[in-house]
């Protein structure tokens, strides 16, 4: 109980810090109105008649409209900016307050549109069309949402509501002289943040925080920690508690050249760090040296040296050098290369050496490894020769194997009623081991041919696809199998569908002067019905026509009850067994940014409530 | 013990959250005649007393689809004038609707629903983007998007794969 209370005083400390170095961000956007709304959900703003201050104007409009997360601020009805004796007019204003730009736009005889904002630039803000359907009405169907008449938007696009009242499921409830409404975690520019706080039956108590420091051109850190209290969990086997310490810092000498260090401690004793210096030498060439020390689980640790350099050659490709090497004498190398020899055709090269330890002994295993690859691909098919080699050099073992991909991209014909898809794959294996030698091939072929849904008269529609494959190998395990499916579709009334699958499959193994094979044959029908918006389902029934019997059928039904709660569930009965094999029951919240799920499951009986983050 | 736990569950709950919980803020009243809904659709539903949009959708096919804007408006009480303005892909206003004018004798109605299309035949020469805006008493409601696309089997035939007869 005491690391409870402990963990809940921390973080309690670490979001009272995190506020409080929060809201010292100064505003980019002051906003004030009749009435301001504020969704958590959906990370958006209403406002009506509303007045700001941007790029030196005092701009007012009846409504505004603001997408937090997609960086859309649009003002609509009667715009007016006003800078001294200097008015502007329109019917829309869309604008970025941070690059103070904007674009005032007339509904006139055509659309007028006026580039606002300084200094003057050519590129012009369009309205984005996810604005259209940001309504006060969509604002109050979150699960929570706020109203005041004053928001700031910090340069970190932290939105800070003043004389805030809270509604949740569109009760009023908790009212709050300032609160802070979204914490703009990703765009954070400095400072602590308390990211996570997290408890579950399960899992226990998870807490994450972080602290990120930056100053343009110079330095940049970050520091996450990440823990989990599991000791009060019952019947949980692994360790009582974890901590995980992740810094990273980097440190800009001059303008090509970046040092830098990377730490990682575990609470299991898992610890590395590294430290590195990038070194841009020009446009073609780079360099990267660093230093490591890694200490794994119940091994010695291990201390690497290693050196990377990139040439970016344009048009005569890309070459990478990496090499690292340990103080135990344990060395890996790359060597990769990729140009573009003509246009759609592409080689790639890719080696790597390793001399490392196995395991804990003193024994090292030794690889060397390598791949290239000549590729074409145009309109019609794509055609690719890959070689890969794998050689132990310790055990002798030699692994080569070519191989051969060719694809026939699909070819419509009759208008796109018909379409045709080939794949062919040809294999070739040699293994050398020990003076002993195996060599293997194998080539496989798939055809594929469908049709488009052909319109029949009577509401009907038909769909037909035949399929085959032919694998051939060396060991004689050959097969050919085929089969197709006809699917029929009847549009009962709006909205209201009943389908029929049939489908037929045969597969013919043939292995020297044995031939053996199967068949099986399908039959299902299928009524899905979503005439509504609120409504959408589905009923399934299966039948064998080889054996005559019918198989199972499955439902799936989705019902919207009221605001953004659905319920859902998923019924299987298994005509074989004669009963109801699974029953899932759902009832659904869907709030923007996480869905609350109220969950029984007739196999296992249980009851579960589940807060998923989106 | 349980007792001190749960005070300090309190405490983290409302003094941990950023803010000071106050009891004078008095919730701010919805704003009058409110946009319930606006809908581009292919067709509606009149045979209730209210109308009924269909399926909403952003993209219709030239020469084929009617292009409607359907609003809804909450607790009208003042008289309203409504007008749409159809902008086609060049920017240009392509048909502005008669103004609407509801509820003259100024009474409280619960909701109000309109509607103004453009036929389909009007759109064949006008693929691409398109814009409507919605006035109301001559203030910007809102705006919408939407595209005008050619017609999904002559697509086929036209543009899709290689005629091999």
């Amino acid at each position: 109980m005491k690391k409870i209370i402990w963990a809940l005083l921390l973080t309690w400390l670490g979001a009272t810090c995190a506020i409080s170095l929060s809201v010292s961000d100064l505003p980019i956007l002051k906003l004030r109105g009749e009435y301001l709304a504020y969704s958590y959900d959906f990370n958006q703003i209403f406002g009506r008649d509303v007045t700001f201050e941007w790029s030196g104007y005092s701009v007012s409009c009846v409504r505004l409209k603001v997408d937090i997360k997609a960086r859309a601020f649009h003002a609509l009805g009667r715009v007016t900016l006003t800078r001294g004796d200097d008015t502007l007019l329109g019917d829309e204003l869309v604008f970025d307050p941070e690059k103070v730009r904007g674009n005032l736009i007339v509904f006139g005889e055509k659309i007028e549109e006026h580039y606002v904002g300084e200094p003057a630039e050519e590129e012009v803000l369009l309205p984005l069309p996810q604005l259209d359907e940001l309504t006060l009405p969509h604002i109050q169907r979150s699960l929570l949402y706020c109203t005041c008449r004053e928001i700031h938007i910090t340069k970190t696009y932290e939105v800070l509501g003043f004389e805030v009242t809270f509604y949740v499921e569109g009760l009023p409830s908790l009212s709050f002289s300032r609160f802070k409404l979204s914490d703009g975690l990703e765009q954070k520019g400095g400072g602590f943040s308390l990211d996570k706080v997290w408890y579950t039956r399960s899992q226990g108590l998870i807490a994450r925080a972080s602290y990120n420091y930056s100053e343009k051109d110079l330095i940049s850190s970050f520091t996450s920690l990440h823990y989990e209290e599991r000791s009060f969990l019952k019947d949980y086997q692994g360790p009582a508690r974890q901590a995980d310490l992740l810094h990273s810092t980097s440190l800009v000498y001059n303008s090509s050249t970046t040092l830098g260090f990377r730490g990682n401690y575990n609470s299991s004793r898992l610890w590395s760090t590294n430290l590195f210096v990038t070194k841009r030498w020009s446009n073609i060439i780079s360099t990267n040296f660093d230093f490591a020390l890694n200490k794994p689980v119940n091994f010695v640790g291990e201390a690497w040296f290693g050196a990377q350099a990139l040439v970016s050659g344009g048009r005569y490709g890309e070459l990478s050098v990496a090499g690292r090497s340990d103080l135990q004498h344990q060395i890996v190398g790359n060597l990769a290369y990729g140009t573009s020899l003509v246009r759609g055709l592409n080689l790639m090269f890719n080696s790597d050496y390793s001399r490392v330890k196995m395991g804990g002994s003193d024994d090292f295993s030794e690889i060397l490894s390598g791949a290239l690859s000549l590729a074409h691909s145009s309109r019609v098919f794509n055609l690719a020769a890959d070689y890969y080699l794998n050689y132990d050099l310790m055990g002798s073992e030699l692994l080569s194997r070519p191989q051969v991909r060719l694809g026939i991209n699909p070819l419509t014909f009759y208008g796109g009623l018909l379409s045709i898809q080939l794949n062919n794959i040809l294999i070739y294996t040699h293994l050398k081991t020990s003076g002993e030698q195996e060599q293997t091939y194998s080539n496989n072929t798939i055809l594929n041919l469908s049709t488009h849904p052909l319109d029949l008269p009577k509401g009907f529609s038909l769909n037909f696809r035949i399929s085959a494959e032919q694998f051939v190998e060396k060991k004689q395990r050959n097969f050919t199998s085929g089969g197709f499916i006809l699917n029929l579709r009847k549009k009962l009334s709006q909205g209201v569908y009943l389908e029929t699958f049939y489908s037929s499959q045969s597969r013919r193994r043939t292995q020297n002067w044995l031939i053996e094979g199967t068949t099986s044959q399908d039959l299902s029908f299928i009524l899905r019905a979503n005439p509504k918006p609120w409504l959408n389902g589905w009923i399934s029934v299966s039948y064998d026509p080889k054996l005559r019997e019918w198989q199972q059928t499955f439902a799936d039904i989705s019902v919207g009850l009221f605001r953004s709660w659905r319920f859902h569930s998923l019924l299987n009965y298994d005509f074989l067994m004669n009963r109801m094999s699974n029953i899932d029951l759902y009832l659904l919240r869907d709030a923007g940014r996480f869905q609350i799920k109220f969950v029984w499951r007739s196999l296992s009986k249980q009851f579960l409530v589940e807060l998923i983050p989106l | 013990m349980k007792n001190v736990t749960l005070v300090l569950c309190c405490l983290y709950l409302i003094a941990g959250l950023p803010g000071c919980i106050s009891f004078k803020v008095e919730p701010l009243p919805d704003p009058a005649r409110i946009l319930r809904e606006v809908t581009l659709c292919r067709e509606i539903d009149e045979s209730q007393v209210l109308l009924e949009p269909g399926e909403a959708v952003t993209e219709f096919r030239s020469g084929k689809d009617p292009v409607i804007c359907f609003l809804y408006l909450k607790d009208v009480a003042q008289e309203v004038v409504l007008k749409w303005k159809w902008y086609s892909p060049d920017k240009n206003l392509f048909k502005e609707s008669d103004e609407a004018v509801i509820n003259q004798e100024g009474i409280y109605l619960e909701a109000v629903t309109a509607y103004d299309r453009i036929e389909p035949e009007a759109l064949t020469e006008h693929q691409g983007q398109w814009s409507v805006s919605i006035f109301l008493n001559d203030v910007l409601l809102t705006r919408l998007s939407f595209k005008v696309i050619p017609d999904a089997w002559q697509n086929q035939r036209l543009h899709v794969g290689r005629d091999i007869p």
